[in-house]
């Protein structure tokens, strides 16, 4: 779990210094390859060779660059961010449609949040009292004759013992 | 050169990094030379995978960097094991112990 964050807040960092890591990791290579020229000089191989060597062993640097970046960089997190900028930039170009676009996201999130506000009251929400599942009708007529089945028959001789068992 | 190596099991080269920093911080061409000293050579890490895997670990947290200078006056970035990374280290070298048991315990079985 706190790996998962450490990851997530790293290549956050790196959605935003992208050239910095770069270098860095372009620097980190290039070092390396110094070290491996040093210790092909110091086995006794001329300066021009050992360099090459060390080139070769270590294989193509601009590539090792970009698979470093894969794993530094901003990764998905970088690619989101390209994507808003190019969004926010071709929304710019064309006011007309942009303008038309936010207008009928409104409308239509608007409709929404109105029905859904009206449903809620309506359907959903808990009638204002403490405990609304122990509220109980009594009367006759909760079920017009014509509606009336054993089982709601049973229901209503519920709901009126524990009314009366309450009031005991 | 054509000493036998052994190869690494998948998963092996993120124990091997973290032991050797377990021992002090390091450089990348550092840990690949303690990796080949405390194999008694047979282990050659390849440089090319070293660093995909060191900044793996880094970014879990096991260990962390800073550009400093070595011995012979040279920049270079040293990685240092964190407290999350010697954790790390112990439970993967548990594991190991364990898969190393269990594989024994087939082989000798008759």
């Amino acid at each position: 779990m706190m790996e998962w964050f450490n990851i997530l807040m790293a290549r956050l960092r790196a959605v935003f210094r992208r050239e910095s890591v770069l270098r860095d990791i372009e620097e980190e290579l290039r070092v390396h390859v110094e070290m491996e020229t040093e210790t092909n000089i110091e086995r006794g191989m001329p300066p021009d060779e050992a360099r090459a060597a060390a080139m070769k062993s270590f294989g193509d640097l601009s590539r090792k660059t970009e698979l470093g970046y894969d794993i530094r960089g901003g990764g998905w997190l970088e690619t989101l961010w390209q994507d808003l900028r190019y969004g926010a930039r071709m929304l710019m170009k064309q006011p007309g449609f942009a303008l038309t676009a936010i207008l009928t996201l409104s409308l239509g999130i608007g409709a929404n949040a109105a029905i859904f506000t009206l449903l809620h009251a309506v359907m959903m929400k808990n009638l204002p009292v403490a405990d609304p599942d122990a509220l109980v009708r009594i009367g006759d007529d909760i079920y017009p004759v014509s509606q009336q089945t054993p089982r709601r028959r049973l229901t209503r001789c519920i709901d009126v013992h524990q009314y009366t068992y309450k009031r005991l | 050169m054509t000493k036998p190596k052994a190869d690494l099991l998948q998963g092996t080269l993120d124990m091997l990094i973290l032991k050797a920093l377990s021992l002090g911080p390091l450089h990348g061409y550092g840990i690949i030379q303690r990796i080949r000293q405390l194999s008694d050579e047979l282990l050659e890490v390849e440089q090319g995978s070293l660093y995909p895997a060191v900044y793996r670990i880094e970014q879990r947290g096991w260990i962390s960097s800073k550009w400093g200078v070595t011995e012979t006056g040279r920049r270079a970035k040293f990685y240092t094991l964190t407290k999350a990374g010697s954790k790390q280290l112990k439970s993967e070298e548990e594991s190991w112990d364990r898969l190393a048991l269990a594989i024994a315990k087939v082989r000798k079985a008759v």
